[in-house]
């Protein structure tokens, strides 16, 4: 039988995988809500300042 | 929505707020200051922040900011620079095929439902960041104009000079000397950006390479 490699030592009980844990059972977090915050909130940052700028302009301020 | 994921845009929005601030209190000071030179009244805060005067110096350095990412997007597509990690692999020059964009028949699960589609959603997508970019420069440097020209009539009111329409004023020295004075430093700091990263590196920043790549290497990340 050729060598496969040392045997890997059994995984002591607290490095075990648990199948019962509940936030492995839990639905992959997408986490996609913050990005879309910060894109939304710069675009309003920008898009806001020019309109504003605009408007003092149009107002012949 | 964990702040630590965001810290990048909360400190450059804060940053953002703090010099416009800034901006705004030690302009109006100049403002006031020659108002009082010119025995005229001095005004308040809001009335400065919402006037020309503030208005256009803050549009010509919008323009400027956006004109040179606009500038840099574009250029880099077409253009290397061998050893900058701002650049792609000379020979890499162009588009990209499908393949390597991840669009159509080549779209992973998560790709965007529009690089999956043909047509004009696709070529819409594909050049969005430079069509917003550019469209911010447009306007930034429209405001400019038209605010530019309202301080310049003032002053040209002040001193009894003629008042120019705004077409006039787009081929004026004071237009055009707001306008490059912004330019020349942009292109100054992306030009060195992109030549100082090929033997320069700063350790943790995905704006250079590793500290060890070989300085003819280009486009790796740190």
């Amino acid at each position: 039988m050729p060598w496969s490699g040392p045997r890997r030592k059994p995984l002591a009980k607290a490095d075990r995988p648990r199948h019962d844990d509940p936030r492995a059972r839990r639905a992959p977090r997408r986490n996609g809500g913050g990005m879309r915050i910060v894109f939304t909130g710069w675009l309003v940052v920008i898009f806001g300042g020019l309109a504003y700028m605009l408007a003092v302009v149009a107002l012949g301020r | 929505m964990r702040l630590k994921n965001h810290g990048l845009s909360i400190a450059f929005g804060v940053l953002f707020a703090a010099a416009l601030l800034g901006q705004s209190l030690a302009g109006l000071q100049v403002y006031n200051e020659e108002q009082l030179a010119h025995g005229l009244a001095t005004v308040g805060w809001g009335e400065f922040v919402t006037s020309s005067d503030f208005v256009v110096d803050v549009a010509e350095n919008w323009q400027s900011e956006y004109l040179q990412f606009f500038v840099f997007i574009l250029a880099t597509i077409w253009l290397v620079e061998r050893g900058s990690p701002e650049s792609k692999k000379p020979g890499d020059e162009g588009l990209g095929d499908d393949e390597e964009q991840l669009v159509h028949e080549y779209a992973r699960p998560g790709s965007p439902t529009w690089a999956r589609v043909r047509g004009f959603r696709h070529a819409l997508f594909s050049n969005s960041l430079l069509l917003v970019m550019g469209l911010i420069f447009v306007l930034s440097w429209l405001t400019q104009s038209l605010a530019g020209v309202v301080v310049f009539n003032q002053e040209q009111l002040e001193h009894g000079q003629p008042l120019i329409p705004w077409v006039e004023y787009l081929v004026s020295a004071d237009f055009w000397n707001r306008t490059l004075q912004n330019w020349q430093s942009e292109f100054l700091a992306v030009g060195s950006m992109i030549a100082l990263s090929i033997y320069l590196r700063q350790r943790g920043s995905p704006e250079s390479k590793p500290v060890g790549a070989p300085h003819s290497e280009s486009h790796i990340e740190g």
